[in-house]
C-alpha cells in the first residue's frame, strides 16, 4: 500500500476503533441496566440478556484492535489486528442477520411468515455492530492490497 | 295471670331468638365467594406480580399469594362456623377437606381487586416501587375475595406474613355506608344486593394525594350475575340448572380478569395503539442484505476464477 | 553441509530428547529471511492470549449465537413445536385407542397430568411423555436440529484451522488440570455427544489423562441434547448452568490431578494454517457424526419414556421418590419428585431435563430448584451410551475409579450448590 493509502487507513481506522470503543462502553454500561433502544439503533438485548455484555467486551476488544493497528499500519502483523477487528464485527453483525433471519421464515400461527411479516423482520432498530458492518468492510480494500504486495 | 305472662314473654324472646340465630345460620351458610364447588381449575394465565417495597424492603405479591391467603381466612371462617353449630374437629376437617377441594382462592373478587391494584399502582407510581405505607385503597366491594385481596397488599389483614409497614384500607359502598368491621361475618350483610357499581376501587398516592379510580366495564359482568348469583348464594332459592349457570358465568368473570387486558375490562383505559409493523424499513434492509450477499457471491466467485 | 556423528545412549529422558532434537535441528535447518504472509500474521494473533482470547470470545458468541437460533428459533419453535404440539399430538389423542387413564395409552401417547386433582390431557409433546410423543419429539424435534446445529460449527472451525488454535490458547489453562490443549478437542466434541468426546481421548498420551478426560467429560460436559433442551426451557439460567459447570470441570479437574498418579507430559502441537474449509468435506463430517448420534440416540430415548412411563403405572416411580427423597430435599435442596428425571436420565439426559420442564410446567419447583436440578442432572451420572463406552475405554480399575469420582463429585457438588443457596437464601 502507498503511503496516501497508509495515511487514510490510519485515519480511517482510527476513527471507527473510536467509534467501536464508544459502542462497546456504551453496551456494557447499558447492560447493567437491562439495555436501551434509542432511535434505529436498539441494544436492549432482548433476545437474551446473556448476549448484550457479551458482545459489549467483543466490541471493547474491536475497538483496541483497531485502535492498537493504526501504528505503522502498513506493517502486516499491525494490518493483521484490523483484519481481525472486522472479523470479529463480520461474526457479531453477521449472528444478529443470521438471527433475522431465523426469525423471519417460520410464521406465529401458520407454518411460514406472509410477506409484510418476512419483511418486517428485518425492520430497525439495529445493533450496534450492525452499523459497524459496512464500515468494516473497507478493510477487504487493504487485504486485496497486501495480497498483491505478497504475490 | 303474672305466671302466665312470664312464660309468653320467655316463649317470645325465645322465639326472637330462634328467629335471629336461624337469620344468623343462614347467613353462615351462604356459600363462601373464595370457592365455587365444582367450577373448573383457572386457565394458564401470565399476570405480573405487585411489586411494593415494605418498610425499604421490596417485596412481590402474587395473585396466587392473594389466593392462597384469602382460601385460608376463609377456611378459618368456615372452621369457626361449624364451631358454632358443634361439629366435631373430625367432622370440621371433612367438611373443610370436602368444600375447599381444588380451591386456589382465586376467584373473581380477588383477581378483580389484584387487576384492579395493579393497574392503579402502576399509573400512580409508574415504574416507581412503591411504599406499602404509601398506599392506599378504597374499595366499594364488600365480598372477601375483594376486601382480603386488597387487606393482604396493604398488610392489614390478620396473619398478612412479616408485615413491617402497612398501608390503609377503607370501604365505603356506593351508597355512601362506610364499613369499619371488614369481617367475613359483618360483610355478609352487605354482599346481598350488589350490582356493577360494587366492582369499583380507589387507589391513592398518600404522599401526593393523587388517586386513581378503577372501575369495572359494562359486558365483563355477564347479563343476569347479579340476580342468579343472590338466587344461588343469599336466597338459596335456585334451581340445579341456575347453580351450573351461575357457575359458568362465576367462572367466566375469573378467567376474564385473569387473562384480558386492562382496556378490556376497566372504564377509561385505553387500549395502546398496536405498532404498524415497519414492512418498508424491513424492505430496504433486506434488499440491501440481498444485494451485498450478491456482490459477496460475485467477489468470491471472481477471486476463485483469477485462482485457477 | 557436514553432519556430526554422535552415539546416543538410549532411552532418554524428557530433557534429553529435546536438546537432542535441537543439535539435530542446528545441524540440518538452513534458516533464511521469511516475510509473514496476512495469513500468518492473524494466525499468530490467534494464538498470542491478548489478543486470541477476545478473538476466542468473538468465535463462541458466534457458535452459541448461530445455536440457539439455528435450533431453537428456526426449527424447533419455529416447525417442529407446531408439528408435534399443534397436529401430531392432538391427532393421536384422537385416534389412539384407550384414552386418558388407559395404561397403554398413557405409556405410548399421553399419561396427562392432575389439575385440582382430575386428570387432564397434556397439551404438549414434553409433558405427554409417551413413547411416540415425547419420546419422538425429544430426538427429532428438539435435539436433531441442535446436534446438527452444534456439528455444523464445529465441522467448520475443525475445517478453517481454528480449533488447534483454540487448543494453545487454553492450554496453560489446562495443563493447570493435568490435560493439554487438545483436550479441548473431546471437550467440544462432548457438548455435541459425549460418545464420540470419549472415543477421542485416544488423542491424550497417558492413561492418567485419559483418565482425568473422561472423568471430567462424564460429569461436567453436558451434551448437545441436553444443550438444545435446556435452552429450549431455561434460556434464562443457561448462563449460570455452564458457570457452575466450567467451575466444577476447572476445580474438580484441578484435584483429581493432584490425587491420581501418573504422567502430564508437554507436547508440541502441529499448527496447520487457516484454510477455506470445503462444502463436501463439512457436509460428509455432518452426515457421519449426525447419524451416528441418532442411531445412539433415538433408541435410548424411546426405551427412556417407557421405562419411566412403566414405573409411575406400576407405583416404582412414588416408592423411589419417596426413598430417595429425605436425601433430596435435605442434602440436594430439590424436591422428591426429581426422582423421575434423575432415573430417565440415565437413560438419556435430554429426555431428563424435558421432565424436568414438566415438572416446572406444573410448578412443583422453584426456580433456583431448577437450576440446582439442571446442574445435577449433568454431573450426576454419564447416561447409558456413555457409561458403556468408558467401560471398554477404560480398564476396570479406572472405570471405578471414575464412578468413585463421580459419587463423591455429586455428593460434594450438589451439596455445596444447596449451600450456596441457602447462604444467599435463595434454596
Amino acid at each position: 500500500m502507498n503511503e496516501m493509502e497508509e495515511k487514510f487507513g490510519q485515519i480511517y481506522f482510527t476513527i471507527l476503533g473510536a467509534v467501536a470503543l464508544a459502542f462497546g462502553a456504551a453496551e456494557l454500561i447499558a447492560s447493567a441496566g437491562g439495555g436501551f433502544t434509542w432511535g434505529i439503533l436498539d441494544s436492549s438485548g432482548a433476545t437474551d440478556p446473556l448476549f448484550l455484555p457479551w458482545r459489549a467486551i467483543i466490541l471493547l476488544s474491536v475497538g483496541f484492535f483497531y485502535l492498537s493497528s493504526v501504528k505503522d499500519f502498513a506493517e502486516v502483523h499491525q494490518l493483521a489486528k484490523a483484519v481481525m477487528a472486522s472479523i470479529m464485527i463480520w461474526i457479531v453483525a453477521g449472528m444478529a442477520i443470521w438471527t433475522r433471519i431465523a426469525s423471519s421464515i417460520p410464521g406465529e400461527e401458520t407454518w411460514f411468515n406472509s410477506l409484510e411479516g418476512f419483511l418486517a423482520s428485518y425492520a430497525p432498530p439495529y445493533c450496534p455492530e450492525m452499523f459497524l458492518l459496512p464500515f468494516s468492510l473497507v478493510i477487504v480494500y487493504y487485504i486485496m492490497k497486501e495480497k498483491e504486495a505478497e504475490k | 295471670m303474672r305466671s302466665g305472662k312470664l312464660p309468653l314473654k320467655a316463649v317470645a324472646v325465645t322465639i326472637m331468638a330462634l328467629v335471629l340465630m336461624a337469620l344468623s345460620t343462614a347467613s353462615f351458610t351462604i356459600t363462601v365467594d373464595a370457592h365455587m364447588p365444582g367450577a373448573k381449575a383457572p386457565p394458564a394465565f401470565e399476570l405480573s406480580p405487585i411489586v411494593i417495597a415494605d418498610d425499604g424492603t421490596e417485596i412481590e405479591i402474587t395473585i396466587e399469594d392473594v389466593g392462597n391467603y384469602h382460601n385460608e381466612r376463609m377456611k378459618e371462617f368456615k372452621r369457626d362456623m361449624l364451631k358454632k353449630q358443634n361439629k366435631t374437629e373430625e367432622e370440621i376437617d371433612k367438611i373443610i377437606e370436602k368444600e375447599f377441594a381444588g380451591s386456589t382462592g382465586i376467584c373473581p373478587c380477588s383477581s378483580f381487586a389484584f387487576r384492579a391494584a395493579l393497574l392503579g399502582i402502576s399509573e400512580l407510581w409508574g415504574d416507581e416501587i412503591p411504599e406499602r405505607a404509601d398506599i392506599k385503597f378504597i374499595t366499594r366491594r364488600p365480598t372477601p375475595g375483594a376486601t382480603q385481596c386488597l387487606q393482604y397488599i396493604t398488610g392489614t389483614g390478620p396473619g398478612v406474613p412479616d408485615v413491617k409497614s402497612k398501608g390503609e384500607l377503607q370501604m365505603i359502598l356506593p351508597d355512601g355506608t362506610e364499613v369499619t368491621d371488614l369481617s367475613v361475618k359483618n360483610l355478609k350483610k352487605y354482599m346481598v344486593d350488589m350490582n356493577l357499581s360494587n366492582w369499583n376501587i380507589v387507589i391513592i398516592r398518600k404522599s401526593t394525594g393523587d388517586e386513581f379510580e378503577v372501575q369495572v366495564k359494562e359486558g365483563v359482568i355477564p347479563e343476569g350475575f347479579f340476580e342468579l348469583r343472590k338466587k344461588v348464594k343469599v336466597e338459596k332459592t335456585a334451581t340445579p340448572e341456575e347453580i351450573e349457570e351461575f357457575r359458568t358465568q362465576w367462572e367466566a368473570v375469573r378467567d376474564a380478569f385473569l387473562t384480558q387486558p386492562d382496556w378490556e375490562l376497566f372504564e377509561g383505559v385505553e387500549e395502546p395503539e398496536e405498532e404498524e409493523p415497519d414492512v418498508v424499513g424491513g424492505a430496504i434492509f433486506f434488499s440491501i442484505l440481498v444485494i451485498g450477499l450478491g456482490l459477496l457471491l460475485v467477489l468470491s466467485l471472481r477471486v476463485r476464477v483469477k485462482v485457477r | 553441509m557436514q553432519v556430526k556423528k554422535e552415539v546416543v545412549k538410549l532411552p532418554l529422558s524428557v530433557d534429553e530428547r529435546w536438546d537432542l532434537i535441537e543439535k539435530i535441528t542446528k545441524q540440518t535447518v538452513e534458516f533464511g529471511a521469511y516475510k509473514h504472509t496476512l495469513k500468518d500474521a492473524i494466525a499468530e494473533l490467534t494464538v498470542k492470549p491478548l489478543t486470541g482470547i477476545p478473538v476466542a470470545i468473538a468465535v463462541l458468541y458466534g457458535f452459541w449465537s448461530f445455536f440457539c437460533d439455528f435450533a431453537g428459533t428456526l426449527f424447533t419453535d419455529g416447525f417442529m413445536v407446531k408439528i408435534f404440539d399443534e397436529h401430531w399430538l392432538p391427532w393421536l389423542q384422537s385416534v389412539f385407542p384407550g384414552g386418558l387413564g388407559n395404561p397403554v395409552y398413557a405409556l405410548m401417547v399421553d399419561a396427562g397430568h392432575l389439575e385440582n386433582g382430575v386428570l387432564v390431557p397434556s397439551d404438549n409433546c414434553f409433558e405427554a411423555f409417551g413413547v411416540l410423543t415425547s419420546g419422538l419429539f425429544v430426538p427429532f424435534g428438539v435435539v436433531l436440529w441442535a446436534v446438527l446445529a452444534f456439528y455444523l460449527v464445529f465441522a467448520f472451525l475443525e475445517d478453517i484451522g481454528y480449533l488447534p488454535r483454540l487448543a494453545v490458547l487454553v492450554d496453560t489453562v489446562l495443563h493447570k488440570i493435568g490435560l493439554h490443549g487438545y483436550a479441548i478437542v473431546p471437550t467440544f466434541l462432548s457438548l455435541g455427544c459425549n460418545v464420540p468426546g470419549v472415543t477421542a481421548t485416544r488423542v491424550l498420551e497417558t492413561r492418567k489423562q485419559r483418565f482425568l478426560m473422561i472423568t471430567l467429560l462424564g460429569i461436567f460436559i453436558p451434551c448437545g441434547a441436553q444443550i438444545g433442551i435446556m435452552q429450549d426451557l431455561v434460556p434464562e439460567l443457561m448462563g449460570w448452568i455452564f458457570l457452575t459447570l466450567a467451575i466444577g470441570y476447572l476445580g474438580f479437574g484441578y484435584i483429581l490431578n493432584k490425587i491420581v498418579p501418573g504422567e502430564s507430559p508437554e507436547i508440541i502441537m502441529d499448527v496447520p494454517p487457516y484454510r477455506m474449509p470445503t462444502l463436501r468435506n463439512i457436509a460428509r463430517k455432518l452426515w457421519i457424526r449426525t447419524s451416528r448420534f441418532l442411531l445412539v440416540a433415538v433408541p435410548f430415548v424411546l426405551l427412556g419414556c417407557l421405562i419411566v412411563g412403566l414405573m409411575y403405572l406400576t407405583g416404582a416411580m412414588d416408592w423411589l421418590a419417596s426413598v430417595l427423597g429425605p436425601l433430596l430435599i435435605v442434602w440436594f435442596g430439590v424436591p422428591k419428585e426429581t426422582v423421575a428425571p434423575l432415573i430417565a436420565g440415565f437413560l438419556r439426559k435430554d429426555l431428563a431435563v424435558g421432565v424436568l420442564g414438566g415438572l416446572m410446567e406444573q410448578g412443583v419447583m422453584t426456580h433456583f430448584q431448577v437450576f440446582t436440578s439442571v446442574v445435577l442432572l449433568c454431573i450426576y451420572f454419564p447416561c447409558l451410551a456413555t457409561f458403556a463406552l468408558m467401560l471398554k475405554e477404560e480398564n476396570w480399575k479406572e472405570f471405578l475409579g471414575s464412578l468413585a469420582s463421580l459419587v463423591v463429585m455429586v455428593f460434594v457438588y450438589g451439596g455445596l450448590i444447596h449451600l450456596v443457596g441457602l447462604m444467599l437464601g435463595v434454596a
